[in-house]
Parts: structure tokens; C-alpha cells; sequence
């Protein structure tokens, strides 16, 4: 079920300090759209997105993040029409201004670095990193979910067990046309006859009954699972009920442990998190876009608030480099 | 800056919802064989995604959430709708639409629930299916004698029903081949119940779901939140969601008479969310 294959320093970590810090990165992210902040948390997450999965990361984000940022910039200048400076009339005689234009692209560049950071979220924050979190507070949900993580790959499995039975049975799609393969046999042997447009209505028509009798076997398949899974299920429930399942309290088992650097991890990220938000607060960090663009950073609390934050957004990319470095450095000494 | 702290707010509206569903049912204390069907269930929904992944907006997760909320109850479709959303994003991705998507499949199951639930097994089509109270006590009986071994009281009920039912009076035979085969037709769909399961699941995904999931882009996408933008919102969003309105009724309307007879069948041979406790 998880496909997170990838084992990086800062996955390998506790997952105290993960959530803490997306939690921390993806609000604050939302919550203020100030230009130089929200371009450090993008190249933050893209980073370490490249980081992770390489290729794949920037394919994601040519492909999709690009064209939608952009379309969120263009559509804000639609709807809204404030700001001073007016670059000219749409064709609903409303004002299109450049005040509005940028915060469209902030807002467009505020959903691609919110998407961009639930990449990486979902790169390396397992679903069991979710069990410890909710394991303990909600242990009726959290044994559903493990539940569920189980059965997915397991119906999958069963799913494979009974198509082949009933292939065995010479029943289902399989004996009529199954797989493109097939098809593309009969559609070859359509047209090797001499009366072409007619058999290839043909062998469309054939496809066509292809497809229908795969789609109806997958249902029949879908049915039996469902008888099978919910009897399983029952003697599962037995079987737990047994063993003494809502006698007690429930405890719940992970695999993390909390050591001296997922410690360390967790103080820098807490303090750089108090830093910003103080700074915030204090406002000596501000931006304002109606009805004219200004920004200021005011002296050194708000440059420590900047500085504070791309350690933060660097954090896991940097680790994670700082860790390879190590690696390849003991492993050239061996 | 007020829109994106509106897409917050709105988060964390939603996220206290959720918070008051799964508490309450924290609270309730499920059986774990309550906890294993909603598993199932939910585990069919996120396979059922998995299969039908490279057709867009073509997913069986409402569906099923809807089929949990008429054969468990509202609450049960809530969590299914909910859980199914949320699990398969750890397959499809997790992103800043997760809460809103738990949010809409599990009111689109809960209202099925609220709507259908209870009601769907009797009084179908005026068959004669009125069976006295008696006459079902003995027929549970007979259905649960095969399954319930860990109870020693109830062996011995069984075993004295069980009894009373091997006695060769006529007068017992025929009540419990009237039940059985009332029983029986009770499990069946009417397809007039289908037809407005499948109106509804139609409906309620282009309004519930389209409503809750587009608020989202609303929020993200335009900084000025008025009804003019988002009427714009909804009207780029309606072709997907009519679309994914079909899809869902094209599920129910394969999958709703199955599905809804193997989980009555399974209520019925193994007391599935029964309220009194034995």
C-alpha cells in the first residue's frame, strides 16, 4: 500500500519531528503570502522533492504545478479587479490590474508550494507514522485503518486467486477475448481479409464485446470478493473477540523510537517555528497588496525570521545531503 | 491574505466535524465485528479506486459509502465515506484536498444512511413478509444456531429451539418455511428502492460533494470570496461532477442489489450491529 520506497535521513526519523514539521511548513506557507517567504518555502519543497524522487519530482512539477499556478494567477485578475495599478479593461469593461496579477501568481505560488510540500508528505510520511500518531488517541479508528492497510494489498491478491479459478472454470472474459493481446490477434486476422470496411466494423464490434464481458467479469469478481472478504472479516472479528479484544485498553504497537537527534530535530524545528511566528506577530515582517503593493522586513528580527525560516525549509534537504555525505565517506574508507 | 486564512478557517471547521464524528464513535465502544465490516468495506472502496484509477472521476467511493450508510446506518456510512477518502490518498496523494474530500464522501454516505436506512428491508412490494415476532425469534434461531458457539447460554436456547423445531409438527414446519422464504425476499431490492438509491446517489454527488470539494478551489483559486465567483467555481467544476454523478449511479446501480443482499445476509447469519447485547 505505501509506496514510499525511499529512504532518505529525514523520513528515517522520528515521526514526532515529521509531522511537526509539515505541519509547521504547510501552515505557515498558507497562512502568509508574503513573496520572499512563500519563494524559500517553494524551493524548499521542490529541492527535496528532487531529492527524493528525482526525475519523477520534476516531471510532477513541469507537468502539473506549473500550468496550474498559472492558471491561478490568471484567474484572481478575472474575478477581482482592486489595486491602483491598471494595465487595461477586459472585455467586461473591468479594470485588470497589476496589483491583483501578483497576487494571483502568490496565491498560485502558495498552492504549488502547499502541493509541492504533500509530495514530499507523502514520499516519506508512511502510513504507519500515521497509526503512531492516532494509535493511542482514537484506538478504535486507528484499528480500521490498520485493518484497511491490510486488506487492500490482500483483496488484490484475492482478486488475482479468483479471476485465474475462474479462468480455470472456463468461465468469465478470459475465454471470449481476453487481454489486448488477443484482440489484437483477431483485429490482425480482420485484416488480412479482402472485404476490409466490413470486417473492421467487425472487429470493432468485437472489441466493443470485449470490453463490455471484461468489464461485467470484473464485477462478478468484485461480487465474490465481497462475500469472501466480509465472511473473513467475521472470523477475524471472532477471532479478536476472543483474544480478548474490548476487554482492556488497547495498546499500540510502533517501531519508532525517540533518540538524541529526532530530540535535536525537534528543538530546531520548535524554535525556528516560535522565531517566525513571534516575528509575525511582532510585525516586523509585513506585506500588503491593496491597493498598492508593499513589503517591508524590518530590521534584524525580521531578517532573523528569514534566515530562521530557510533553515527550516532547507532542513530536510540539507540533512538529507549531510547524510549521503557521511555515508559515502565512511563507505570509501572501508 | 484573508482568503488563504478563510481556506484554514474552513479546514479547520471541517477538521472539528470529522473530530466529532470519530469521537462519537470512539465513544461508542464498536464490537470488533462492527469494526472489521466498516474495514471491509472501506478496504473495497480503495481497491475499487485502485482498479478503475486511469478513468478519470471513475471511482466506486461513493458508491459504497452509500451501500454502507443503507445496510449499517448513518454513522457507519460516515466512516466508510471518510476512511475511504482518506486511505486512498495514501495511494493517490494527500494534498490540502484530503479534509474536504473526507468530509464530502462521508456526509454523502451519511445522508444515505439517514435516508435509507431501516427502511430499505421491510414492507417490500406488499409481499406477505409480515412476520409475526414469534415466528422471527425462532427463524433468528435457526439462522444464528449455526454460528454461535462461544455463547453458552444462547447453545442452550438454541439447542431447545433447535428442538422444538425437529418436532415433527406440521404447525412449526410451516412457520419456519413461511419466515425463511419471507426472510429470503426481505434480503431483495425492490427496484423502485433502487431507482431512488441510484436518484439519490446521483444527486448527492453532484450537490454534496460537488459543493463541499469545490468550496476548496473557490478558496484557493479567487481572492475575492462572493457568490458571483462562486457560481463560477461550481459552474467549471459541474461537468466533472456530473460526470463523477453518473459514475455513481452507474456503481449503484450494479453493485447496490449485491452488495446490499451479501450484507444483509452476513447481518442476518452472524447478528451484525445488533443494538442488544446478548
Amino acid at each position: 500500500m505505501n509506496t514510499a520506497s525511499v529512504r532518505d535521513a529525514f523520513g528515517g526519523l522520528h515521526p514526532g519531528p515529521g509531522y511537526l514539521f509539515f505541519g509547521f511548513v504547510i501552515v505557515f506557507s498558507v497562512v502568509f503570502l508574503h513573496p520572499v517567504v512563500l519563494a524559500i518555502s517553494f524551493a524548499g519543497a521542490t529541492g527535496y522533492a528532487i531529492y527524493l524522487t528525482g526525475a519523477k519530482a520534476v516531471r510532477f512539477t513541469l507537468a502539473l504545478l506549473v500550468p496550474v499556478m498559472l492558471l491561478a494567477a490568471l484567474l484572481n485578475p478575472a474575478f477581482n479587479h482592486r489595486g491602483a495599478t491598471i494595465l487595461f479593461y477586459l472585455w467586461t469593461g473591468n479594470p485588470f490590474t497589476a496589483e491583483s496579477l501578483l497576487y494571483g501568481a502568490l496565491g498560485g505560488l502558495m498552492l504549488g508550494t502547499v502541493v509541492q510540500w504533500f509530495y514530499c508528505y507523502n514520499a516519506i510520511m508512511t502510513a504507519d507514522k500515521f497509526i503512531w500518531l492516532f494509535g493511542r488517541i482514537t484506538p478504535a479508528l486507528s484499528l480500521v485503518v490498520c485493518m484497511v492497510l491490510r486488506h487492500v494489498p490482500h483483496y488484490k491478491n484475492q482478486a488475482m486467486r479468483i479471476m485465474s479459478a475462474r479462468q480455470a472454470m472456463g468461465i468469465g472474459a478470459q475465454n471470449e477475448a481476453f487481454g489486448k493481446r488477443k484482440i489484437r490477434i483477431s483485429l490482425q486476422g480482420c485484416n488480412v481479409d479482402k472485404d476490409g470496411a466490413n470486417n473492421e466494423a467487425f472487429g470493432k464490434r468485437k472489441i466493443l464485446r470485449a470490453i463490455i464481458s471484461k468489464v461485467k467479469d470484473s464485477f462478478a469478481v468484485f461480487g465474490i470478493l465481497t462475500t469472501w472478504a466480509l465472511e473473513n472479516a467475521i472470523d477475524t472479528a471472532d477471532s479478536m473477540t476472543s483474544r480478548g479484544y474490548g476487554t482492556g485498553k488497547r495498546t499500540s504497537y510502533s517501531d519508532f523510537r525517540l533518540v538524541r537527534r529526532d530530540i535535536y530535530a525537534l528543538v530546531f524545528i520548535a524554535t525556528a517555528a516560535v522565531i517566525c511566528a513571534a516575528t509575525v506577530a511582532s510585525g516586523a515582517i509585513n506585506v500588503s497588496y491593496f491597493p498598492l503593493f508593499t513589503m517591508g522586513v524590518k530590521g534584524w528580527a525580521g531578517l532573523m525570521m528569514l534566515l530562521a525560516w530557510l533553515a527550516v525549509c532547507a532542513f530536510p534537504l540539507v540533512f538529507g545531503l549531510w547524510e549521503d555525505a557521511i555515508w559515502r565517506s565512511l563507505k570509501s574508507k572501508i | 491574505m484573508a482568503v488563504f486564512n478563510y481556506y484554514l478557517a474552513a479546514v479547520a471547521i471541517i477538521v472539528l466535524a470529522l473530530l466529532l464524528m470519530f469521537v462519537r464513535f470512539e465513544g461508542r465502544r464498536p464490537k470488533a465485528r462492527e469494526l472489521a465490516v466498516i474495514a471491509v468495506l472501506t478496504a473495497l472502496a480503495v481497491v475499487g479506486r485502485a482498479i478503475f484509477f486511469m478513468l478519470p472521476q471513475f471511482k466506486p467511493v461513493a458508491a459504497i459509502a452509500i451501500i454502507a450508510g443503507v445496510a449499517l446506518g448513518a454513522e457507519s456510512g460516515f466512516m466508510v465515506g471518510a476512511l475511504s477518502a482518506f486511505l486512498g490518498n495514501f495511494i493517490f496523494g494527500h494534498g490540502p484536498w484530503t479534509p474536504f474530500q473526507m468530509l464530502a464522501f462521508g456526509s454523502v454516505g451519511y445522508f444515505a444512511g439517514l435516508l435509507f436506512h431501516g427502511v430499505a428491508w421491510q414492507g417490500e412490494g406488499g409481499h406477505d413478509c409480515a412476520v409475526k415476532d414469534k415466528d422471527k425469534k425462532i427463524l433468528e434461531h435457526v439462522d444464528g444456531a449455526k454460528m454461535s458457539k462461544c455463547d453458552e447460554k444462547r447453545c442452550c436456547e438454541d439447542k431447545k429451539i433447535l428442538e422444538f423445531i425437529q418436532a415433527p409438527t406440521s404447525d412449526t414446519r410451516r412457520i419456519v418455511a413461511q419466515a425463511t422464504e419471507a426472510l429470503s425476499h426481505n434480503r431483495r431490492i425492490s427496484s423502485l428502492r433502487l431507482t431512488l438509491l441510484c436518484l439519490y446517489g446521483g444527486l448527492s454527488v453532484v450537490v454534496l460533494y460537488g459543493l463541499i470539494v469545490d468550496i476548496l478551489y473557490l478558496l484557493f483559486f479567487t481572492e475575492s470570496v462572493s457568490v458571483q465567483s462562486l457560481l463560477a467555481v461550481l459552474a467549471t467544476g459541474l461537468p466533472f461532477n456530473v460526470l463523477q454523478g453518473v459514475v455513481t449511479i452507474f456503481f449503484l446501480a450494479v453493485l447496490a442489489r449485491p452488495m446490499l443482499e451479501k450484507l444483509e445476509r452476513a447481518k442476518q447469519k452472524f447478528g451484525l450491529m445488533q443494538k442488544v447485547e446478548h
